[in-house]
Parts: C-alpha cells; structure tokens; sequence
C-alpha cells in the first residue's frame, strides 16, 4: 500500500499487485454464486461430447480458482510460507482452503495408500442448486472442487491426479463428496528424503 | 367486498415488507435474510469462466462479448423468479423509473451485496444511470491485460445481461450497458440503462 501510495504521489497509476490485498471478509448471496455455476455448467454441456469432458472442463475451471486461492492464502493467511511437506500442503487445503472457499473446514482427510488421500466433505456448498437437474449437480461440483484442489496442489509443488466420487453415509440421505488425490511419484520421493 | 379484501391483503404486503415506496429497506431486508458465500468464490469462479470463454473463442473480444452476455441473459430469465419470490413481489412497478429503482436498490443489494445509486435521468424518464460505489465481486484481484482493453473487452458484460434477461422476462426491453468501467482506466462503474418498450406492446408478426 505504501508503494501505491508513492506512485500515486509520482503520478503514475498503481498496478493491481501494488494495492492492499482485500481481506476476504465480503460476500453474495449463495443464489448469486449458485446461478454462475450452473451457468458455466450450462455452458460446458453444450459443448462437451460426454459427460467425462463435462467434468474435465468444470475440473479445468477449478483449477484456476485453486491456483489463485493458494496465492491470496499464502500470502494473507501464511505470511507468504510454503508449505514443503505432503502433511502441510494437506492440512492447508483441508483447512485454509475450504474454510476460505467454503466457509467450514472440511469434514475428513483420510489415507488410503502411501500416493492416494481423500478429502472428504458431507455437504459442498456448492451443491445446493437452483434449477439445474439434482441427478447432475453434484457430480458437476464434485469435478469443480477437485479442480480447486488441483490446482492448488499442482502450484504448490506437489503434482497429483484428482478427481470427485460419491460415497453413501449411513444415517445420511445425501451421498459424502469424497476427493481422491493420487500423487505423482515425484512428490513421494522427495518426501522420502525430506525424512518420512 | 372483494376490492376490501384486496386493500387489506395489500396494506399487509407493506407492512411485511416495507413498502413498495422503500426499495432501500427491502434490498437491505432481502440481502440480510439470504444465505451467503465468500465473495472470492464467486470473483474467482467468474474469473475461471471468462478465461475458458476467451479461450474458446481463441481471444477474439466480440465473441467472448457476446457470449457473456448471453449467459448473463440465461442467469436472469431464470434469477427473476427467485427474486419475485424472495421480495414477495405481488405487483408491477408502476415506471420505469421504479422499476430501476428497484433494479439498483433491492437486486444488486439481495444477490451481491452492492449498494448502488440511481441517477441522471433523462426527461421522459426513460434513460438513466446505476453508479456503483464498486464492482468488487466481479472485479476484485483483475486488472485487463493492454490488449483487451484495447480491443473493449467488456468483462462484466454478464452483469449487463442478466438485468437485461430479468427484465425481459417480466416483459420490459432493455439497453444495458457500463458507460464507465474501471477495468478500462475509468474512474467508476456506471451502467446506463435505456427503456426500449414493453413486450406486449410489440406489433404482433402475423397479420
């Protein structure tokens, strides 16, 4: 802020990385944000060939959200500290992510091989819909925050394949949000030398 | 009779909801009742959205142009009924000036929070200015790169659209476009809006 100031001062106009970075605080209503989506899930149906592309794209579009989430939460959240570890990087997302994105931290992070974790969450709130069919709905918001986790996790060093499953509860009418992130090779060795 | 019930129904109508003579305390009423998210969501997944159009449409501006206003159109054909619901909203505006008063004060207010002015009228009262003290849920961390700027890339056009696609629905045509955008080196946000004619009004086609 102070160097946009001195611009200011010397006349010129500051550039957007010069300006205090918002707090975070703000918001829409869940319809505003809920009409988007189903937008740009309108969007990508008509273009897509399957369904598989369908998610792909919506995972893309995911993507880009979690790549600038990781820089804005680094940055205000983290004092600009990487997270170098698996477990780090995990619990960030787990945490500082969902809480961000999604107003809650998410419900489990589980280990299922040494490469493959879940996130697990009962209730994205991005699945509370508004006139796009249920039967789709949640399969399109579980590709989209597979993408935010993505690519977050693709940015901050540690490459995986991620993608969205539905898991029934007991006890529970709707199916959990599950989060499969398979690692790439790379990351586990690197862990292996880091000290396991 | 009937038209007594009638006026009791309607003089409860103001009492529950303000009044439609204060579309300040309904906005405000209608955005404190609604379930809310982070705003960075929404700038970030718009965000997300105009990059794959641009990159569908290989950076060609028109194109991305009209595409988001045609999605906004979409959202606002189908936002309308959520908005009627919302606001218990049992009658027409009486104007087009209330119905931008309404536009402004309650619509932008309930769905993303935005306090905005209406302004400038023309003198049949069929042209007039929204200003908005900012557009951050849709603009907040962009900044255009020369190029789009250059070539009038109108990020926020889906905005445009879906009051345009609203107010189709129930029947009032529009123009609505940011005569002032900040992306572009303005000093504000301000969307002109122009009374076109309402639908029923139109000739019909076959003779």
């Amino acid at each position: 802020a102070r160097r946009a100031r001195a611009m200011q001062r010397q006349g010129q106009t500051p550039s957007i990385v010069d300006r205090p970075l918002p707090k975070g605080r703000s918001e829409v209503s869940l319809s505003a944000f809920s009409f988007l989506f189903s937008e740009l899930v309108q969007y990508h149906r008509t273009r897509a060939s399957s369904i598989a592309e369908l998610e792909q794209k919506l995972s893309e579009a995911g993507e880009g959200v979690g790549s600038r989430m990781l820089e804005v939460l680094a940055h205000r959240e983290k004092s600009n500290r990487r997270e170098i570890r698996l477990q780090g990087i995990l619990q960030f997302i787990n945490t500082n992510v969902w809480r961000c994105l999604f107003g809650k931290v998410a419900d489990s992070l589980e280990i299922y091989n040494d490469d493959e974790y879940v996130l697990g969450d009962k209730s994205l709130v991005v699945n509370r819909y508004i006139s796009v069919p249920k039967d789709l709905g949640d399969l399109n918001c579980g590709a989209f925050a597979a993408g935010v986790v993505k690519g977050v996790l693709r940015d901050a060093g540690f490459p995986a394949e991620v993608s969205a499953y539905y898991a029934e509860v007991d006890g529970q009418r709707t199916p959990k949000t599950n989060i499969l992130m398979k690692f790439a090779p790379e990351v586990l060795e690197r862990e292996k030398r880091l000290g396991a | 009779g009937h038209a007594g019930a009638r006026g009791v129904a309607m003089a409860s109508h103001r009492t529950r909801s303000g009044g439609r003579g204060n579309p300040e305390h309904a906005g405000n009423a209608a955005w404190l009742a609604t379930e809310k998210v982070n705003a960075e969501l929404f700038t970030l997944t718009y965000g997300a959205l105009v990059m794959q159009v641009m990159r569908d449409c290989e950076d060609c501006v028109e194109e991305v142009n009209k595409r988001l206003d045609k999605m906004g159109v979409s959202i606002g054909s189908r936002l309308i009924e959520d908005f009627l619901a919302k606001t218990n909203t049992t009658q027409r505006c009486a104007s087009f000036k209330e119905t931008c008063e309404v536009v402004a004060l309650v619509g932008l207010k309930m769905f993303l929070g935005l306090t905005c002015v209406v302004t400038n009228w023309s003198l049949e009262n069929t042209e007039c200015d929204i200003l908005f003290e900012h557009l951050n849920p849709f603009c907040e961390f962009v900044e255009l790169p020369d190029r789009f700027v250059q070539d009038d890339l109108k990020y926020c056009q889906l905005l445009c659209g879906v009051v345009r696609g609203a107010l189709l629905a129930i029947g009032t045509k529009t123009e609505c476009e940011f005569v002032s955008d900040k992306l572009k080196g303005d000093e504000t946000f301000v969307m002109h809006m122009k009374f076109l004619g309402n639908v029923e009004d139109e000739y019909p086609f076959e003779d």
